[in-house]
């Protein structure tokens, strides 16, 4: 902590800031520029402007609970003119500490926050392994010891970080303890709340792997933190014994004439350790099912236009796209007792129509529905047109099953039990693309941007 | 939070109808367990069956037939037939309620009908008999009624501590925060930010900090500049205008999560898919934050749970609408009525814009009653105790103002629901 001759240099070096360079300083900037915590910095600012005050303008901060109905607890920045204002707007017991120096304040509040917002930003641009007082709030009063912070690099020491109170001596663990067990055990799980509690006092957390960044609270202060947990250690047998010695720890730290370092209290979580940790958990799932989603959305955009494309030509093209079923069906077998049923009558149902068809440009229309990776491919076919179609990525020489699949998917549309995602979306990409293909009498010069709009110009419409 | 999350369900081009029919089909067992129960020799007749003064109750999705609705026909009418309502309210005089089960419809007559109270899309029972001319004349509504709701962890029950009273535990709700847009002042956020992660205030002050558990954003917390997004290849320097305001976001939330758990769900107008329920913000725009075991990208609505107690709330679509096609005298009662509807979004799909066409559930139906209910991105700041037909079920429901307004946020505390009003100036 600073002591007083580390003080009067900040001090000076503050003078300097303020009135040479006129910049604004507020308590935050203070804190996090010469690492000191707020309150530290607060009382700073107020000693600087006793001493230094003249000619400088003051912001302060008034916070506290109002007092009329209904009560609500207000913040305010005012300057100084304002200041007795707001404060007989507030009930008392409200709190007012110099918010920033300035040689003069500016009307746009924004202005007043941009500087701590350039700093802010300049922590926030490190490399993601550094372990800054913004990444880690450690100037503040209140460490939260839930927080964990991972970005997939080295972590910090865990000392053990989460205890900053000193217990007072005279309180035993052991009720202490009793307490807590039973409200724990009112909760339905809560078997993870004494995993991380519990280990944070040894140096090892064991949360996820995580590292405890709460460290750097820690180290702020001097050793006595760490002495405090080495106490109680000793003390506690069982983990719940951290979040309920701050519990005793905090009302004490309140009576101490207050060097911030002891003064501050800890958030309760007993409570939250479930949520926090499965909000960890639901958050890495999210993540990595993103990827699954976002190509499957991508499929499921493809699969869909195409399919509505292929209700319209179903009854112009079922002629072509019968021949050419025909010829591929020995290979169809395996995948056929993939799609539901239905697609099976509907193949047989087609199989007596028969004409000749132009061979599509097919080869490569390998359709595996166990693969779900769609790409498109523009090639020129054997009739010279441009086709571009959708591929999927294998090299399973699996003929594509599109027709009769897609013909059934026009009736069954709506029907309720879905056939297998890749399967419908197969269907529906390759169909189009072997119905332009074989139309003889599509317009040859029309690029098809994507497989669907190839072919026929009824389908622009219908589309529209 | 798993309901609304949609992890396999995938769009084939299905319809809505499975939706409702889902919503139909739960609430028919509810509604038949709550007839039986209140009217027990009155016949539950399917609405094809009705007969002339015949004394029933049919259960059914209410539909309303409302004047004023856009509807994407009225583009290739021939002439305006239609006058033309405000944005704000489609509501008129001569809407009427269709009641429609999986039988038939019939329009619901009687004074006991005050179509204004009601939008399409619930699900309830009428009582009363059919008329003539193939209406049904109401006496009597049911609606499901608060849903069953698992006691309160009951505080008084621990064994006595006496720093335990002042260890309240409050969860901070805010919306709107709308980072990025012209009105939003950076200060009032930065000293909600302080205060939250306790460098505001003396040490008092900083005990109350020390009791906020959690933080909420209930959607809107950013604002997207559309007008860059015209379709046309961004400089790079409107590039880097539509990307501030995310990283701007990205450093008030990595402060906060350095401090307290944090939840963020999407609003209408943050960069998250369109269609409820909306699915969480994805964590590569938050590079920072989402470092942090502490961070939750929850989805819209978001459904957790804290110390036993239930929350539920939404980014304030879904009342949004519900204000549009309904009368109520206030927001608290449009989600009172949502409660005991049993279903957070009637109006979706009909006119809440953007519903998932679910096959196998409805997601929006509520199967047990939260304690706390809250509902983002409102005018101003509104809290209630809502009681179900027994006295012990109690919600606390909550409207949140927008940050962006009114410099205010809400502070629940866990122990008895009070609610403290938060204001940054």
């Amino acid at each position: 902590m600073a002591d007083s001759s580390s003080e009067a240099g900040i001090i000076e070096q503050l003078r300097a800031l303020v009135s040479d360079l006129s910049l604004m300083v507020s308590y935050k900037w203070l804190s996090r520029k010469f690492f000191i915590s707020s309150n530290v910095a607060k009382r700073l600012l107020y000693k600087f402007v006793e001493k230094y005050g003249d000619g400088l303008e003051v912001l302060y901060s008034v916070s506290g609970w109002t007092q009329s109905q209904p009560r609500s607890y207000s913040v305010k920045v005012v300057k100084l003119s304002q200041l007795e204002g707001a404060k007989a707007l507030l009930a008392e017991g409200s709190s007012v500490h110099i918010y920033s120096i300035q040689a003069s304040v500016p009307r746009d509040p924004a202005l007043v926050w941009s500087p701590d917002n350039v700093q802010a930003e300049e922590f926030f641009n490190q490399p993601l392994d550094a372990v800054n007082c913004l990444r880690d709030n450690r100037f503040s009063g209140v460490s939260c010891s839930l927080v964990k912070r991972d970005h997939k690099g080295t972590v910090s020491s865990s000392a053990p970080a989460s205890e900053k109170a000193s217990l007072p001596q005279g309180l035993p663990p052991k009720p202490a303890l009793m307490k807590n067990e039973t409200s724990i055990a009112a909760k339905a799980s809560n078997g993870e709340t004494s995993n991380p509690s519990g280990s944070s006092k040894q140096a090892n957390s064991t949360r996820g792997d995580k590292g405890n960044v709460s460290a750097g609270t820690v180290k702020q202060e001097n050793g006595e933190g760490r002495r405090d947990a080495n106490k109680r250690k000793e003390g506690s047998a069982t983990a719940q014994g951290s979040s309920i010695a701050n519990l005793w720890g905090r009302p004490s730290n309140n009576s101490k004439a207050s060097p911030p370092k002891n003064g501050s209290p800890q958030k309760q979580l007993p409570g939250n350790a479930d949520a926090c940790i499965n909000a960890l958990e639901e958050h890495e799932n999210g993540g990595s099912s993103d990827d699954d989603i976002s190509n499957f959305r991508r499929l499921r955009r493809g699969g869909q236009k195409r399919r509505v494309v292929l209700d319209d030509e179903v009854s112009e093209h079922k002629e072509e796209e019968a021949a050419s079923e025909e010829k591929e069906e020995e290979e169809e077998e395996e995948v056929i007792s993939l799609i539901s049923p239905e697609k099976k009558i509907e193949e047989t149902k087609h199989e007596d129509k028969a004409s000749n068809s132009n061979s599509r440009s097919g080869d490569d229309k390998r359709m595996d529905p166990k693969k779900k990776r769609k790409v498109l491919r523009t090639r020129i076919d054997e009739r010279g047109r441009e086709v571009t179609e959708v591929v999927w990525d294998t090299e399973e020489p699996e003929s594509s099953k599109i027709e009769e699949i897609e013909k059934v998917k026009a009736p069954n549309k709506t029907a309720a039990p879905p056939p297998p995602p890749p399967a419908s979306k197969h269907p529906a990409s390759k169909a189009s693309t072997s119905k332009a293909s074989t139309k003889p009498s599509s317009k040859p010069g029309k690029k098809a941007a994507c497989g669907p709009q190839q072919g026929s110009i009824t389908s622009f419409f219908k589309k529209k | 939070d798993e309901d609304f999350e949609r992890r396999d369900q995938r769009y084939k081009g299905q319809q809505y109808s499975h939706l409702y029919y889902c919503r139909l089909h739960k609430f028919r067992e509810v509604l038949g367990s709550i007839v039986q129960s209140s009217l027990p020799r009155v016949p539950v007749s399917p609405i094809l069956g009705l007969k002339d003064g015949k004394r029933c109750v049919v259960i059914g999705t209410v539909y309303k037939q409302m004047k004023l609705k856009p509807s994407i026909l009225d583009e290739y009418a021939k002439e305006r037939t239609k006058p033309l309502a405000t944005a704000s309210s489609f509501m008129h005089s001569e809407d009427y309620l269709v009641l429609e089960d999986a039988s038939g419809r019939v329009k619901l007559v009687g004074s006991m009908i005050v179509p204004s109270n009601y939008v399409t899309g619930i699900v309830i029972a009428a009582w009363g008999q059919g008329g003539k001319d193939g209406d049904f004349f109401v006496r009597q509504i049911i609606e499901p009624g608060l849903p069953p709701q698992s006691p309160l962890p009951s505080i008084t029950g621990k064994p006595a501590c006496p720093y335990l009273k002042f260890r309240d535990k409050y969860v901070a709700l805010v919306s709107g925060l709308r980072i990025g847009s012209d009105h939003c002042n950076p200060l009032q956020i930065q000293l909600l930010v302080d205060h939250l992660t306790g460098h505001l205030g003396d040490e008092q002050e900083q005990m109350l900090s020390a009791q906020v558990v959690r933080l909420i954003v209930a959607g809107n917390s950013l604002d997207v500049q559309y007008n860059l997004l015209a379709g046309q290849a961004i400089s790079a320097k409107d590039q880097a205008r539509l990307t501030e305001p995310v990283k701007e976001l990205d450093i008030v939330l990595t402060q906060v999560t350095a401090a307290m758990p944090v939840d963020i769900m999407p609003g209408a107008n943050d960069p998250a898919n369109f269609t409820l329920p909306q699915q969480p913000l994805h964590k590569c725009l938050f590079p920072g934050a989402s470092a942090y075991s502490t961070f939750l990208s929850a989805t819209n609505p978001h459904r957790f749970e804290l110390d036993g107690i239930e929350f539920l709330g939404t980014s304030g679509q879904n009342v949004d609408d519900l204000e549009k096609y309904s009368e109520a005298k206030d927001v608290i009662e449009l989600m009172e009525r949502t409660l005991r509807w049993r279903h957070i979004a009637p109006t979706a799909p009909d006119t809440l814009a953007g519903c998932f066409p679910y096959t196998d559930k409805d997601p929006f139906v509520l199967d047990t009653c939260p304690h706390v209910y809250f509902c983002g991105n409102q005018k101003s700041f509104m809290s209630r105790l809502v009681t179900g037909m027994y006295i012990w079920k109690l919600v606390r429901a909550i409207s949140i103002p927008r940050f962006c307004d009114s410099g205010t946020a809400v502070m629940v505390t866990c122990s008895d629901r009070l609610f403290v009003g938060f204001q940054h100036r």
